[in-house]
């Protein structure tokens, strides 16, 4: 079980469970809402795409859906479950905390 | 975790274990939609279908074979896995049938045995239904200058005991048995006769009625009846409570029937309270009460033990004579309960588990060898790019599939195994017959096959990856393993020799202690004679007159009926647990303290007692018609006793007296030795026997013995029709020939030797295969050398002795462990066997012989397959 090795894995989480916050998306919709919010600074490629959202899925933080897409097929919708919605707020909580600290310190070199 | 996120978790788990095919079905739907988007995202920026179909292909290569991925997240691989290790290792088992079949035998028999043995031992030692069964105690009375411990108590020991504040309650007690008058026929039903204190300390409930309190009055005649009695005596009667029923002639009320569950000592059906003569007794030297008692509240064991031993200093102080030097000892009636249990079943259970030992060890080496040869395939899957940690665990999984199969086989042996040793019918298991197998042995054979599987296929798992694969993979399939797990077998089987001697030795002093017990003579003739006993009636046969016109009629009536040879009776038989002591007192002597008067067993006999029995008379003469009450007072005495107080001298003629209060009394025959009690014989030393007439010392329970041409069995029918026609209230029970009687006595014996022998003969069974094993394989391992050996002149015999050195250093060393293990083994049995020292040095010698000669033949086998070795086919064949 090797890890893929996107810089953004630990955010990627974080970036998902935000994403799916706003409403339920299918992982096609997923990656293109990816793309657009953070322009191209974020390369997520779908290979890391389908198993964060499996994990997260096992995790008990998402849960799926089989729907009609706005195409008119059936696609697998995902939606933040109770338990993840508090674990945004975590990570949402982590991430603010250790951006704070890294701008501190970026901050201290630049002086 | 939140509950809500466990549940889901759970319930993904489930999904992708049992709904595996859905599960990958909709993954590959989940990723088939995400390329169809892609192509359509193509199609629309301006490419062909098959231009945008072929792209988004390209690009999504990486995404399909992150696939494997997706399934990882599940984390069930694990288990997944393990189904499949298990369905390959159920196909690697079904293609050899004979090796599968022998281990799981093996397993199950030597799991079974343990199952059985911890079932029996959960119901033995299941805590007794007692309440506040922590502050329940038995008081015993001790003589420590005698070394004497745990006897029973007098009536104005225990008055004095209650009187001391130690107890909340007391109750005093003696196990006999009644007569009691039923609408058709009188029954012999087992009970308790006891103080009104006895139902509080048990805690005894009652399910109708009221059971005893102190201040019931045995001249009430009152009775209790167990829940049992009530059923089989009295078909469940409504209205029992207040009926009135004939116990020992005489009437009694019911009182009470005791609830379903109510503890019990032993057999006891019935209760009655001791009569008046009893509690009011004052003769502190008269000593046949068991004593149970509840300690205050509050008191501690310790304190109630410091108190106690003040209370017999006071005593020992004031009745010197009887109470000299006596102390009390306090025991938790737990403890009591199980006391005889714990040795007993701590042999067998030590005996079980070094048989799954040697199992274990066996298969394990089994296993090992069998991981060696598969050793090339191991090495190929491995270069294909099975992980170690994968192949390791497939071969573990194997090993614990096999005693996984083991243990479910082995419930069959394991029930048989509790049958056994119920069968037995043991005092020292008590609720014995109550072991099944329930929810917890089935979990504990289950966590013991489990750990066998384990422990059997881990280091032969692990070993095999000890060797270079590469090696391996280049050389033929014999190449030689390395000299580690060699090394390991090699200890394997040293441990199972040493085990199997440890357990050789054990069970051989047992079947020694057995044979001794069966073929030596008992000082009289067993065979061919049925005893009975017969208990009358207090208040029908009050004087000795009516007494002994009973019996000597009983006598007199079988004598003549067919098939008799002869007739007579004694109050005690030296197959009774029952046993009568008195000290001994002589004349001109200065009195003895208390404690230095040898106590002696004693016993009246009526009739031809010596002849019927065959104890032979040495000297004098045996008793007369003339030896009756008003005639001088007479005795005859055994040979141990008339050369251990007489030494020298003629004992005939000597005077000796049974107890202060008792007359003088002429010793006037030796009759030979006859075997002591089993009881006696666990007391330190021997102990004398003195017969007196009956009409000089008679009783109301005699045991009649019947001497017989033939077959003594059939003559019960007779018997029981004899008594019945003089008295038909008087109950014949305990009808058993003597063979019989001695056969009960040894069944302890018998149940340590079946079950220690029978498990040391498997121990050596698989010893022996085990040693076996390990020499072949050596044997076949070095081929080469052997045929190189011989084509450079070594001639078969240097070949036989390389190989009986190599495979006899394991079985010197085994059997030398062994020893040392079993020398202290033995002791613990000791106990437990008689009639013989435990470190006995022929059962070691032949334990010995045994194992060598049976270790011979394992190692010649195969020494004789590496002579027959042709030296120019063992060259040729690389």
């Amino acid at each position: 079980m090797s890890r893929p090795a996107d810089g953004v894995q630990g955010t990627l989480d974080l970036l998902v469970l935000k994403i799916l916050a706003l409403e339920p998306l299918h992982g096609w919709a997923i990656g293109l809402r990816l793309k657009q919010v953070s322009g191209d600074v974020l390369q997520v490629s779908d290979g890391s795409l389908y198993p964060a959202l499996h994990k997260l899925e096992q995790n008990g933080w998402i849960k799926a859906e089989w729907r009609p897409s706005e195409n008119n097929r059936r696609a697998k919708f995902y939606m933040l479950t109770a338990a993840g919605r508090r674990q945004l707020e975590r990570e949402t909580a982590n991430w603010h905390r250790l951006a704070a600290a890294i701008s501190q310190v970026v901050r201290l070199r630049e002086v | 975790m939140a509950i809500d996120r466990w549940l889901h978790v759970l319930r993904m788990r489930t999904r992708s274990l049992f709904a595996r095919e859905r599960v990958d079905r909709e993954l590959d739907d989940e990723l088939a939609y995400h390329v169809e988007r892609l192509v359509e995202q193509h199609v629309t920026s301006g490419l062909t279908p098959s231009e945008a179909e072929r792209l988004a292909r390209r690009e999504t290569a990486g995404l399909l074979q992150r696939r494997e991925e997706c399934r990882d997240t599940r984390r069930v691989r694990l288990v997944e896995e393990f189904f499949e290790d298990a369905r390959y290792a159920a196909r690697h088992y079904a293609s050899r049938p004979g090796f599968t079949a022998i281990v799981i035998i093996v397993l199950a028999l030597a799991i079974g045995g343990n199952a059985a043995i911890f079932s029996v031992a959960r119901s033995v030692l299941a805590p007794l239904a007692i309440p506040h069964a922590e502050r329940t105690v038995v008081v015993w009375t001790d003589s420590p200058s005698r070394n004497w411990h745990q006897f029973p108590a007098s009536m104005p020991d225990v008055r004095d005991w209650q009187a001391s504040g130690v107890f909340a309650s007391l109750g005093a007690f003696v196990e006999d048995g009644f007569n009691v008058r039923l609408a058709d026929r009188t029954d012999r039903v087992e009970g308790i006769r006891t103080t009104g204190g006895f139902c509080d300390v048990l805690g005894l409930s009652t399910s109708r009625g009221r059971a005893f309190r102190t201040t019931d009055n045995p001249d009430d005649h009152e009775v209790l009846l167990s829940d049992h009695a009530w059923q089989s005596l009295f078909a469940r009667d409504r209205d029992i409570i207040g009926r009135t029923i004939t116990v020992d002639g005489t009437l009694h009320t019911v009182i009470g029937v005791l609830a379903p569950g109510a503890p019990r000592l032993g057999k006891e059906e019935l209760y009655v309270l001791l009569p008046t003569s009893v509690q009011a007794s004052t003769e502190r030297g008269s000593r046949n009460l068991s004593v149970v008692g509840r300690l205050r509240d509050g008191l501690s064991l310790e304190a109630a033990r410091r108190r106690m031993t003040e209370v017999s200093l006071d005593l020992a102080r004031r009745y010197p004579k009887e109470n000299g030097d006596l102390t009390t000892s306090l025991q938790p009636m737990q403890e009591a309960y199980v006391q005889d249990a714990q040795l007993l079943l701590g042999v067998l259970m030590g005996a079980v588990a070094c048989v799954l030992a040697v199992a274990c060890a066996n298969i394990a080496s089994l296993l090992l060898a069998k991981g060696l040869t598969r050793g090339r395939e191991l090495a190929i899957r491995s270069a294909l790019g099975g992980g170690r940690w994968r192949l390791t665990r497939q071969l573990l999984t194997e090993h614990v599939l096999l005693a996984i199969a083991g243990g479910a086989v082995s419930l069959l042996p394991a029930m048989w195994g509790m049958r056994f040793v119920s069968s037995f019918q043991l005092d020292e298991l008590p609720n014995a017959h109550l072991s099944q197998l329930n929810g917890p042995v089935l979990l504990f054979t289950f966590v013991v096959a489990l750990a066998t599987g384990v422990l059997c296929g881990l280091l032969p798992a692990l070993l095999v990856w000890r060797r270079d694969i590469n090696a391996t993979l280049k050389s033929g399939p014999n190449v030689d393993a390395g000299r580690t797990p060699h090394r390991v077998r090699s200890a394997f089987v040293v441990g199972q020799i040493a085990v199997t001697a440890v357990l050789l030795a054990v069970g051989g002093v047992a079947l020694r202690s057995f044979l001794h017990v069966v073929t030596d003579s008992p000082g009289y003739s067993p065979s061919n004679v049925l005893s009975f006993r017969v208990s009358l009636s207090d208040v029908h046969y009050q004087t000795p007159q009516q007494q002994s016109a009973f019996f000597e009629r009983v006598i007199e009536r079988t004598q003549s009926s067919p098939g008799v040879a002869a007739a007579a009776a004694a109050r005690e038989l030296p197959t009774s647990d029952d046993v009568h002591g008195s000290g001994l007192i002589f004349p001109a002597q200065p009195e003895p303290r208390a404690e230095d008067v040898p106590i002696v067993l004693y016993t009246s006999v009526l009739g031809n007692y010596f002849g019927t029995m065959q104890i032979p008379i040495v000297a004098g003469r045996a008793f007369e018609r003339g030896d009756v009450k008003e005639s001088t007072p007479v005795a005859v005495v055994d040979e141990w006793t008339a050369h251990r107080y007489w030494p020298g001298e003629s004992a005939i003629g000597k005077r000796i007296k049974m107890g202060r209060s008792q007359p003088w009394r002429e010793v006037v025959g030796i009759a030979g030795n006859v075997e002591a009690p089993a009881i006696i014989r666990f007391l330190k030393g021997r102990i004398g026997q003195i017969y007196l007439p009956f009409a000089q010392d008679p009783h109301g329970r005699m045991t009649l013995v019947v001497r017989s041409a033939g077959d003594p069995a059939p003559l019960g029918a007779s018997m029981r029709a004899i008594v019945r026609e003089i008295d038909p209230d008087q109950p014949v029970f305990a009808v058993q020939t003597l063979d019989e009687v001695r056969a009960g006595g040894r069944s302890l014996v018998r149940l340590v030797t079946s079950v220690l022998m029978a498990f040391a003969l498997m121990a050596l069974l698989l010893a022996v295969v085990g040693l076996y094993g390990t020499v072949a394989y050596d044997v076949g391992a070095r081929t080469r050398e052997y045929g190189l050996r011989m084509s450079l002149g070594a001639s078969r015999s240097a070949i036989l002795s390389m190989v009986f050195r190599g495979g006899g250093i394991l079985l010197f060393i085994g059997v030398t462990l062994g020893f040392v293990g079993a020398l202290a083994a033995v002791q613990l049995v000791a106990s437990l066997l008689y009639g013989m020292p435990a470190r006995d040095p022929l059962t070691f010698a032949a334990v010995a012989l045994l194992l060598l000669t049976s270790g011979a033949a394992a190692i010649y086998v195969p020494a004789r397959r590496a002579t027959a070795i042709d030296p120019v086919v063992a060259l040729r064949c690389e």
